[in-house]
């Protein structure tokens, strides 16, 4: 076995700490976010080697995709092919900032930008995009409108959709040849993806619709990948058993917590990211890109970011594939995927200990 | 030195003719000829045993962004997962249990046939994950952006051979694969359905154009494998005229047909659908250039996966669950669409036993190779049960006793008396893949090729002989030993490197950077970012 050497003792230290802090744990949880393909995989070794749950807090808006299923596509062909842009609910900041969002959502000779759901939009940076105030009371329900309008079916738009706008949509959602629906998937509630993806099947009978959530946390995709890949499961997954179990109701991190199901957390996450309230509640452990990110950690160990601080396989904003990031700083920081691999070392080094 | 050697079992190698009792020799990680003298020696007793190479799957989907989808997409099933890994529910194996499946079962090297060139970095990550068996991939050209645009804009042939030549390169495959050439380039200007003279609007490209330019471009490359074409109107009755035209259209080149029992289907009898497999036979006998794998059908859930969103878009109706995820992607895109082949549905009934008439009515078993097209078909644990129903006509009259009457009634499977012998099964599964795959050190067990031997206990039972070998040996090491699995181990990914002008990538970037805004070094898959050391082993290009 090839023993890691951290890159100062503080780390080497901090390595011990999470390792006993897991060992002692009955139920402990692996929280991990934004992490690349040997993070995400190192992560699900040191969860199996746990008996941990692995959660990752992004998961949102996996559920109606398992659920009812999708027709999607990838940015971009979207940006190629899309003539017909809806933009579905808020514009969160990490969607307006998402490089494949800015390359869609801004209008063009060839391609119309609508935008629904109180879709809240910089007009600096997307100008003509045509903006519907479709009324009802929120976006499942406009949703629920359009597909109405797409179908030919009575509604009622006396207040709140003129007869204009009503042909405006008839024509348009009939007439796209490439009609893409992009929406952030933390932002909309399930019934109005459920919504949108009804509208995309229903459109699609007679032209080309497609959904594509954008502005997700990077990372997300990678973790999902890997520890299906090695566990055979989606995330949420539990390896306390004698083989891992799935249950998304079941092993959300902020569920088990409140439920008092769990009594230690690893926090993983090699880029900046907002941090739940709920991560306080028991003894917490952070591997994180900053190193002052948890201040109620009681161990805290600094990784680098891929593509910045070391080399990596991450998703890209554009292609939406794990593609190779060079390492761009001159000064190389441990990478998830080796903190987390010293972790399990160490745990498998106590755990034999402790069996003999 | 390490030496072993496995001692009084059935020798089955059709590459030396040999079905003889005796013994094979390992000798670091290779098959030797027998020492002289009486040296020291790890003796494995293989009396009453078949000994056989490795068997080699060439067409498995295993790993990759389409694999990761059905994942996502079948959550329930994962409520059965306390049953074991054999009772397949339908939701894809995770990797190490693919590795030790494959294992057990006297498997040493498996390829994912469908690996798009952006998402090859992200599919080898979990390729060389999968223990225990050496892994290859083939890359998915022929509906991309690039090569259209090369045939649109009527490139030399040696241009195209160029930019094949790059991409089989960067994304670290053993070849090409070419799925509803033409079609799913066409379902993104809303066209659902694609024959084999039909054109893309935006391009103005034919089918029959793209499997001519691949099927060159590898020629001029020299890659050992030819073109692996999955081609169009898979799964429809009457099918069966588009693989003739396919096969005819090959013009005498090499060519490989994916998953043949999918396209054998003419549309005779009382529910309009019946066996071609006959009639696609004969045409295989007739034109040796041409090899296919079945994906032969067998009962029970999955997912269906392929890159062909043309089809998979059109299959939403079929789905059970009703839920599908169809993705256009930059080139292929995929679609996952759940399904269950039931024994008492009368197609499912006949698309099992078209499967196995391509088996038996081909006469050669160096022409077909067995495949479920894992897991469109089935899963590839089935494979015991497939060779007992090929080795064994009882066997599958048992099953055909369940089936519906109408469906054995547009079939002649119920006529057909042959049986497979162990000979057969070994070209079919060991000496035809390997050459297929132009691994000249594997699939035999002369003395020099790498020692990937398997052993089977013999018995009448077929299907509990080959479920379960007795002894693998991977590299000379025992994987499994007296029935048990050893620790995983990690093999290496097979690739081509085929020499290419590099000119051509500063037109790959161009059009890169259009679509993506990215260069095209962007998509590599750089070995120090995977997680084994020196994970890849290149295979050799015909000068």
């Amino acid at each position: 076995m090839t023993i890691f050497d951290p890159k100062n003792s503080t780390a080497r230290h901090g390595i011990e700490k999470c390792a006993i802090l897991l060992g002692q744990s009955r139920a402990p949880i692996i929280v991990v976010n934004r992490v690349d393909l040997a993070g995400a995989a190192a992560a699900v070794t040191l969860a199996r080697q746990a008996g941990a749950v692995l959660d990752h807090t992004a998961e949102t808006g996996l559920a109606p995709a398992q659920e009812q299923g999708t027709l999607g596509t990838v940015p971009g062909e979207a940006h190629v092919r899309a003539d017909l842009v809806i933009i579905a609910g808020p514009v969160t900041d990490r969607l307006a900032e998402d490089t494949a969002f800015r390359r869609l959502a801004s209008p063009s000779s060839s391609r119309t930008v609508i935008r629904i759901g109180n879709a809240e939009i910089s007009e600096e940076l997307f100008a003509s995009a045509e903006s519907f105030t479709l009324g009802g009371q929120g976006l499942s329900e406009q949703l629920g409108i359009l597909s109405a309008i797409a179908q030919g079916r009575p509604v009622n738009l006396a207040d709140n959709l003129a007869g204009e706008a009503k042909r405006f949509f008839a024509e348009k959602l009939s007439n796209a040849k490439y009609g893409v629906f992009v929406f952030a998937p933390d932002a909309i509630d399930p019934l109005a993806q459920f919504a949108m993806m009804s509208l995309a099947n229903t459109l699609s009978a007679e032209t080309r619709w497609t959904v594509l959530p954008l502005g997700r946390p990077r990372g997300q995709a990678e973790l999902i990948r890997m520890s299906q890949a090695l566990s055979g499961l989606p995330p949420p997954l539990s390896f306390a058993g004698v083989r891992p179990v799935h249950d998304r109701l079941v092993y959300r991190a902020p569920d088990l917590i409140r439920r008092g199901e769990a009594d230690a957390i690893l926090w993983v996450s090699a880029c900046e990211e907002m941090l739940p309230d709920w991560i306080d509640d028991l003894p917490l452990a952070a591997v994180t890109a900053r190193p002052d990110a948890i201040p109620s950690a009681t161990t805290q160990i600094s990784i680098g970011k891929p593509g910045i601080d070391h080399a990596g396989l991450s998703e890209d904003d554009v292609t939406g594939f794990a593609t190779a990031d060079a390492q761009t700083s001159a000064v190389t920081k441990d990478s998830a995927a080796q903190i987390l691999g010293a972790i399990t070392d160490q745990l498998v080094a106590s755990q034999t200990g402790a069996a003999a | 030195m390490s030496l072993i050697c496995i001692t009084g079992g059935r020798i089955v190698d059709p590459t030396s003719e040999c079905d003889e009792i005796g013994d094979v020799w390992i000798q670091d990680g290779r098959i030797a000829e027998a020492p002289e003298g009486n040296p020291q020696a790890e003796r494995i007793d293989a009396t009453g045993c078949v000994v056989m190479a490795g068997a080699i799957d060439i067409h498995t989907h295993v790993v990759g962004a389409n694999v990761a989808a059905a994942r996502l997409l079948l959550p329930e099933r994962y409520s059965e997962i306390e049953t074991p890994p054999e009772h397949w529910t339908g939701a894809p194996f995770d990797l190490t249990t693919t590795g030790a499946l494959y294992a057990e079962m006297g498997f040493t090297v498996v390829v994912e046939p469908a690996v798009a060139p952006v998402d090859a970095a992200a599919t080898h990550a979990e390729l060389e994950l999968i223990p225990y068996v050496d892994r290859a991939a083939l890359s998915v050209v022929g509906n991309d952006d690039v090569l259209l645009g090369l045939l649109r804009d009527k490139a030399s042939e040696d241009t195209v051979a160029d930019y094949v030549g790059w991409l089989l390169t960067t994304s670290r495959a053993i070849g090409a694969k070419t799925i509803n050439p033409g079609g799913v380039a066409a379902l993104k200007e809303n066209i659902r359905s694609f024959e084999l003279d039909d054109t893309i609007p935006e391009y103005g490209v034919s089918s029959r154009q793209i499997s001519a330019a691949m099927r060159k471009a590898l020629s001029r490359l020299g890659v050992p494998h030819p073109l692996h074409l999955h081609t169009h109107n898979l799964g429809l009755p009457g099918s069966v005229e588009t693989a003739v035209a396919t096969i005819e259209a090959a013009e005498g080149e090499p060519l490989h047909l994916a998953h043949l029992q999918f396209y054998a289907y003419g549309t005779e009898g009382g529910f309009g659908m019946s066996s071609g497999a006959v009639r696609l036979a004969e045409q295989l006998s007739r034109h040796k250039n041409v090899t296919a794998d079945v994906g032969q059908v067998m009962f029970g859930p999955t997912c269906t996966i392929s890159s062909d969103t043309m089809t998979q878009f059109n299959a939403r109706r079929w789905a059970s669950p009703k839920k599908w995820g169809i993705r256009d992607g930059d080139a292929n895109g995929g679609g996952m669409v759940p399904y269950h082949y039931k024994a008492g549905n009368k197609i499912a009934a006949l698309q099992w036993a078209i499967g196995l008439e391509l088996f038996l009515a081909i006469d050669d078993p160096a022409q077909v190779y067995m495949t479920t097209d894992h897991p469109n078909g089935g899963p590839f644990t089935s494979y015991p049960d497939l060779i007992a129903q090929l080795m064994d006509r009882s066997a599958r009259q048992a099953v055909m006793d369940q089936l519906p009457k109408e469906a054995l009634e547009v079939s002649a499977l119920a006529s057909m008396t042959r049986e497979y012998s162990l000979r057969d099964i070994a070209v079919m599964t060991r000496q035809a893949p390997a050459r297929l795959l132009g691994l000249t050190d594997r699939g035999h067990l002369r003395p020099g090729a790498v020692a990937d031997v398997s052993v089977y206990r013999e018995s009448p039972d077929k299907a509990a002989m080959f479920r379960r070998a007795t002894h693998v040996t991977k590299d000379g090491t025992f994987i499994v030993r007296n029935g048990q699995l050893a620790a995983p181990r990690y093999g290496r990914t097979l690739s081509v490197a085929p020499n290419y002008d590099k000119a051509i990538v500063p037109h790959v970037g161009e059009a890169y950077d259009r679509r993506w805004g990215l260069p095209p070094e962007t998509f590599n898959v750089p070995e120090t970012l995977m997680r084994n050391s020196s994970p890849f082993e290149v295979v050799a290009c015909r000068s």
